[in-house]
């Protein structure tokens, strides 16, 4: 049975004939792959995942039902539940959700890629892994390594009662390189490299995978016998992928309206200065790193909204939110497509895409000077942060920076910490080097989400957090 | 959907295993996990949204000359699901040998009583609106704003099931009732962090949400208006959340046999060994339901689970083994092959019901020599957890000062190492906590964790 725009229609159709208000039918087709080299071992994780999710606003109430059943008496019960709990609810409902009125569409994308990521075999896949690992002979003290390569390849249709038929399709890969090394006293390193984004094979010529271990590997062995950072208040030169982490994390999500709905910091925010004015940040639904499409890539969100590009923050000043249909209406703004589910199961929430900040035009070496002493950090391990703008970052290397000058003294585990908002007003310089790339680029925030984020390098002063 | 029992469900898996084995491969597998939801979400204080979702999804996994495939669907068709094994058994043609890769045999088990409840399984729509409701009136009397966003009340059920070409052929039914509240406070230009509370049980009528949402507001309020110290002169912490992430994290790791005999374990030679002082037990307790989400009768690959007494009074007992890793060493398996449902294999080793073995010590006999320290709540930070390395800030810290509970803080780093800290452990507490529906634990108290402020 082939499952496409018409045959959605028919439960709208249906649905309309319950008394659903508003009614939005969403059928998902995900195949995920995950191929991982694990210290010798293979493992591969291949398979698909189908449904329906169907939403029903009802007197200003969401019921919401999903299933993997994908039959049409399953799409019929599927949306009678939905419009059934979102009666049920409207009756206990302090607060009726509106949504935000939006362009009627009707549109097919497929996202840009020249090979598609199944025209080689899953065979030839592994097999490249197992070449790739043959590396870490190169490298005595390495002595576990990962290698992980997931591949997204998702098709999507969405259709509503309001008229809108919108559906695309798009492979996201992915590849990671961990490593681990022990020196002869026993001190250990880890080495990450990862990379993500909207494309097809032509992924593995502009990474290929021997590279990506090499990266890994070399960076482990180094950081062996490579002291913990000093603590304390310093100055610090942001890499592309610590700069797009500190844009995602510690600030875009506060300007992700139901973030901004709960007290986020930048709520109330608009129209006020609220970093520095050097500073220029921007999620966008399209945007390409230098040679690759960034991997937050969304022409349409779940709601079938067209994606838009948000200035986040220009020149210092907050000047716009993420929104969905239901928070832009809250905020009377217009929705800008970020509405997303990873699966068919989840409820599209405000999400990212790609969030960056703008570059100036400082190169690498007035960006050093003005560091002064410091450090520079290098590729994103791990982060976290909270609407009030805190947030811890770590990084993979940190390279000191003396007198102006970019040495080679490394130091191993660097965190910096602080509130965005309080750093990013403490701008030093920011460089004219622009890069997309977030690594992994794996959002969590309740659901899984690929975005991407990045920016030039940016140099300011922050807290180092932790060391000896 | 009537065909969706066990019979129907048990009998579709062994069609597919006996399709996947005329394929000549050594053996075959399939495990199917239905799982179903009823949820209420709050958002902005007021009940936004009723939703239901299920999936049904079988994996299966097949063996030929000890190398290993895997698929998955969650296409409720026969052929779909032979699709999946043509898929596995391709997979398996290409991988790598692995040394003492095998299926388990039949084991018997005893279901364990409590894991299913029918008071759980009984609720329906309504209460969960009216629990929420009642969430809600409490939240609303605050006599600060606290706002509450994606905050769930939910029915969980899900029923497992796997059959290999050995023989096993095992299903069980498990089902609990959670929430998870998600707040923040905010009076003003006065903002805290987010706070989070949950609760985990299989007894709805135990839940006391006076006192549940008493605790969030408390806490949302406290987290407003932290204090940046000045400088902190101690090493002394309580471990609340933190016991999970990252002490929990580093344990766990370090007593994975895959992480054992992979090297990456630092404790890979330290079997019968003091690993920690001697007040200090931790215990993989499957069998009691009390212990969370992770209990249940038979691990991912269908072995029996078992009670394991991992280190016990600072000695390093036993690690944790699934089927492949108890080969190696020949040991018997501890039940401990986890699965991410349907979507991955068994590849993974974690504890069913871990637990940090409560003491002795009360609240206030913990807290009564402490001149200075804090509670460690949630850690948000690095982790190196193979070697135990950790930095970062702790969210939610709360000052200990001449044995009270004094300021909550905010910038308060920490470092240090975990292998060290549990040569530092000084008291554990006599209630146990459940934390994040997974971690059982006392509160715990430790020297020697570098705390600054910045």
């Amino acid at each position: 049975m082939t499952i496409d725009k018409d045959f959605l229609v028919k439960g709208l159709d249906y649905g309309d004939d319950l008394g659903a208000g508003y009614l939005e039918i969403r059928y998902q087709d995900k195949y995920l792959a995950n191929f991982q080299f694990k210290d010798n071992d293979i493992s591969s994780t291949t398979g698909s995942r189908v449904g329906f999710n169907v939403r029903a606003l009802v007197d200003g109430s969401w019921g919401q039902t999903s299933t993997s059943i994908t039959t049409k008496d399953s799409l019929f019960a599927t949306v009678k539940s939905a419009v059934t709990l979102a009666k049920n609810s409207a009756t206990h409902k302090d607060r009726k959700i509106k949504l935000a009125d939006v362009e009627i569409i009707e549109d097919h994308v497929v996202s840009p890629r020249v090979k598609h990521l199944n025209d080689i075999s899953v065979e030839d896949k592994l097999n490249s892994m197992i070449d790739a690992a043959k590396v870490q002979k190169d490298y005595k003290l390495v002595k576990s390594l990962i290698i992980i390569l997931n591949e997204v390849v998702d098709k999507r249709i969405i259709v509503t009662n309001e008229g809108t038929r919108v559906s695309w399709e798009d492979m996201k890969p992915t590849l990671i390189a961990y490593a681990v090394a022990i020196n002869e006293e026993g001190k250990m390193g880890v080495g990450y490299d990862s990379w993500s984004h909207t494309m097809g094979l032509e992924f593995f010529d502009l990474h290929p995978m021997d590279e990506i271990v090499r990266s890994a590997a070399e960076k482990a062995t180094k950081l062996t016998s490579a002291p913990i950072i000093p603590g304390g208040m310093s100055n610090v030169l942001l890499d592309h992928q610590m700069v797009g982490i500190l844009a995602h994390e510690a600030v875009g999500h506060t300007a992700e309206a139901d973030l901004v709905a709960m007290g986020s910091f930048t709520q109330g925010k608009l129209g006020q200065k609220v970093v520095d004015e050097k500073i220029t940040m921007i999620d966008a639904p399209l945007k390409k790193g230098s040679k690759w499409m960034g991997v937050g890539w969304l022409p349409y969100d779940d709601e079938g909204v067209r994606g838009k590009e948000v200035k986040l923050i220009e020149n210092g000043v907050m000047n716009g939110y993420m929104t969905n249909r239901s928070y832009a209406a809250e905020l009377d703004v217009e929705a800008t497509g970020n509405a997303r589910a990873y699966t068919f199961q989840d409820e599209p929430i405000v999400r990212m895409r790609n969030t960056y900040i703008e570059p100036r035009d400082m190169s690498f070496d007035e960006l050093y000077e003005v560091v002064g002493d410091g450090y520079l950090l290098k590729t994103m391990m791990n982060g976290q942060a909270d609407s009030s703008g805190e947030f811890m970052f770590g990084a993979v290397e940190a390279y000191k920076i003396r007198n102006g000058e970019l040495t080679d003294e490394l130091y191993q585990n660097p965190v910096v910490t602080g509130n965005a908002f309080e750093v990013l007003s403490n701008i030093l310089g920011v460089g004219k080097d622009f890069e997309l790339t977030i690594g992994s680029g794996t959002c969590g925030k309740e659901q899984p989400a690929k975005v991407d984020a990045g920016g030039p390098y940016v140099a300011l002063k922050a807290m180092l957090a932790g060391g000896k | 959907m009537e065909q969706l029992n066990k019979e129907y469900l048990m009998d579709l898996a062994s069609k597919v295993r006996d399709y996947a084995l005329s394929k000549d491969v050594d053996a075959a597998e399939v495990y199917f996990n239905y799982s179903k939801t009823m949820e209420i979400l709050a958002e902005n204080q007021s009940i936004s949204t009723e939703r239901s979702k299920s999936e049904l999804g079988f994996a299966i996994r097949v063996l030929k000359n000890r190398a290993e495939g895997f698929s998955y669907s969650n296409k409720l068709d026969i052929d779909a699901l032979k699709s999946a094994a043509d898929e596995a058994i391709a997979v398996a043609r290409v991988s790598p040998s692995k040394d003492n890769l095998r299926f388990p045999s039949p084991t018997s088990y005893s279901s364990i009583d409590g894991i299913y409840s029918k008071s759980v399984s009984d609720l329906q729509v309504d209460d969960l609106i009216d629990n929420m409701k009642v969430v809600l009136s409490y939240i609303k009397e605050s006599k600060v704003p606290i706002r509450v966003n994606l905050s769930p009340l939910s029915v969980a059920e899900t029923w497992v099931g796997i059959v290999n070409s050995l023989g096993i052929e095992n299903f069980e039914r498990r089902n609990n009732y959670t929430g998870g509240f998600f707040a923040v406070a905010r009076e003003g230009e006065k903002i805290g962090s987010f706070v989070v509370s949950d609760f985990f049980t299989r007894d709805p009528k135990s839940v006391d949400y006076e006192a549940f949402t008493g605790d969030l507001i408390n806490r949302a309020i406290q987290n407003m208006n932290p204090i940046v110290p000045k400088s902190i002169d101690s090493d002394v912490v309580i471990f609340k959340e933190g016991a999970v992430f990252p002490l929990a994290q580093v344990v766990g790791f370090a007593t994975g046999a895959d992480n054992v005999q992979q090297e990456r374990s630092m404790w890979k030679d330290r079997l019968a060994d003091k690993v920690a002082l001697d007040n200090f037990t931790v215990l993989d307790e499957s069998h009691n339901p009390a212990r969370g989400a992770g209990v249940k009768s038979f691990d991912g690959e269908g072995n029996p689970t078992r009670q394991t007494t991992i280190i016990k009074n600072g000695y390093l007992e036993s690690f944790l083994y699934d089927e492949l890793r108890a080969a190696r060493a020949d040991v018997v398996s501890t039940g401990n092959s986890a699965r991410q449902g349907f979507m991955a294999p068994p590849n993974m080793i974690m504890p069913n019901g871990p637990t940090f073995a409560p003491g002795d010590m009360s609240e206030e006999e913990l807290f009564e020599d402490i001149k200075e320290g804090i509670i460690f709540d949630r850690f948000s930070g690095s982790t190196q957890v193979p070697n135990g390395i950790f930095s970062g800030v702790v969210k939610g810290a709360q000052l200990i000062r001449n044995g009270e509970l004094a300021e909550p803080l905010k910038n308060v780093t920490i470092g240090g190492n975990m292998f060290d800290v549990l040569q530092n452990i000084t008291g554990m507490g006599k209630e146990l906590d459940l934390v994040n529906g997974f971690l059982s634990t006392p509160l715990i108290k430790a020297k020697g964790v570098p705390i600054k402020a910045q």
